[in-house]
């Protein structure tokens, strides 16, 4: 009888801790590039999410379903493969690009004499979505099964959303070096 | 044999004080960690009153208990203090950062001690288990202040001086010991009393050693945090590829 309570809720402790673990943990590109004292904020501005026009030419379903149509199976499964390797590598830019923003965000935050409570939120909230929504991009590709058009403009919304927000704080530190 | 040991270990704790005040005041901490240095004074003047109080009365009596518990008292609030103090120099040279974390670890602090208050008052009208049970409290409110002040401190990746690195692991190790002693002494009461004692000597001397290490250089005066220009470029540059980016990113995401 006790048997099925506690089971419940040792399965609810495991899939509390792996949600935790999935949200809290950083991305691979964020333990990367870890706290460097000599790190030039330069160096931090996001350099691949621009890419992200060709990639939707590139995963664009009508020159899937053209190619299936014209090749034989043996090199359509090949171009997927290609194609999978090609999304799996932006998808590690990406990652990178939201790492270095966030970065530069922490340390812009840490400079500035006033800290909105609602910014700081708002970066922890597109922080958790994008894990979130990279986690299971990351999965997708590594099941081999791809990751749709929809899902990367979400993905480089997200990093959109954080660069905007960097780019609020830096104009206060402009304003801060020129006074 | 046993009375050695107890005399060992507090004959050690004494010379432990001792070297700490030489610390205090040959390096002047109380001009850069006022109220540490004041928690420091507190613990070395109750040690030597508490050695004294032995000396003149029965370990049993009255007067020892009153005099044990008023010390743990004085102490915990001085520590708590500290703790205080402690977050407020390691946020505080990032004035943003402390304006927006202040709140928050007061807000900790309260509910810590809320918790402490109302867990203590449920318990038996026994002296012994609501001490206890209120010290646990106490202590989970420090660690509790003093890790979120971490997690700040680490999520914003903010330079904190070795020193004060230090102090607050001796705080941290210190107040985990005890929340763990006085968990197993309402537990167990009676029996534990002599481990309970012999586990909380040895852990504040530890504590002590760690502050004696980070106290024996002259302390660094406070920092405040870097200036833009200091990073590597100026704030300009990055702004204009700021805006260059997200321009690009708003028509690409059209």
């Amino acid at each position: 009888m006790i048997t099925s309570p506690l089971f419940f809720v040792g399965l609810s402790a495991i899939v509390l801790v792996v949600a935790i673990w999935i949200v809290v943990r950083p991305l691979r590109a964020e333990s990367k590039l870890g706290p460097d004292a000599s790190a030039k904020i330069e160096t931090l501005v996001a350099k691949h999410c621009t890419h992200f026009a060709q990639m939707r030419q590139a995963l664009a379903s009508e020159d899937i379903d053209f190619i299936r149509r014209r090749l034989p199976k043996k090199d359509a499964a090949r171009l997927k493969q290609e194609r999978l390797r090609a999304l799996q590598k932006y998808l590690d830019a990406i990652g990178e690009d939201f790492a270095r923003l966030d970065r530069m965000a922490r340390i812009l935050t840490s400079l500035s004499p006033k800290v909105e409570r609602r910014d700081e939120l708002e970066r922890l909230r597109l922080e958790i979505q994008f894990r979130l929504l990279f986690r299971a991009a990351r999965l997708r590709v590594l099941l081999g099964v791809g990751v749709g058009v929809p899902t990367l403009g979400h993905l480089a919304d997200v990093v959109a959303g954080l660069s905007r927000q960097v780019e609020s704080l830096s104009a206060w530190q402009q304003t801060a070096e020129s006074s | 044999m046993h009375l050695n040991e107890n005399v060992i270990r507090w004959t050690l704790g004494l010379c432990l004080n001792l070297l700490l005040a030489f610390v205090l005041f040959r390096n002047r901490v109380y001009r850069r960690l006022p109220v540490f240095g004041v928690y420091l004074l507190v613990v070395i003047v109750c040690d030597f009153l508490s050695s004294g109080m032995r000396l003149l009365f029965p370990v049993r009596s009255a007067a020892i208990f009153y005099e044990f518990w008023t010390g743990q008292a004085v102490m915990i609030g001085a520590r708590a203090a500290a703790v205080g103090e402690v977050c407020f120099q390691i946020l505080s040279p990032y004035r943003g950062i402390w304006k927006l974390c202040r709140m928050f670890l007061a807000a900790v602090a309260l509910v810590l001690l809320g918790c402490a208050t109302y867990s203590a008052a449920g318990q038996p009208h026994l002296m012994t288990p609501f001490i206890m049970v209120l010290q646990r409290g106490l202590e989970l409110a420090i660690v509790g202040t003093l890790a979120f002040a971490l997690v700040f401190a680490m999520y914003y990746e903010l330079k904190i001086p070795r020193f004060l690195m230090l102090i607050t692991g001796g705080l941290l190790f210190y107040s985990a010991i005890q929340i763990a002693n006085s968990q197993f002494m309402s537990t167990l009461r009676g029996p534990y009393h002599e481990a309970y004692a012999a586990l909380s000597l040895f852990s504040f001397n530890i504590a002590s050693l760690i502050w004696v290490v980070a106290l024996w250089k002259p302390l660094p005066a406070m920092e405040s945090a870097q200036a833009p220009s200091e990073l590597g470029v100026s704030a300009p540059e990055v702004h204009a590829r700021l805006r260059e980016l997200n321009a690009r990113l708003s028509e690409i995401l059209r």
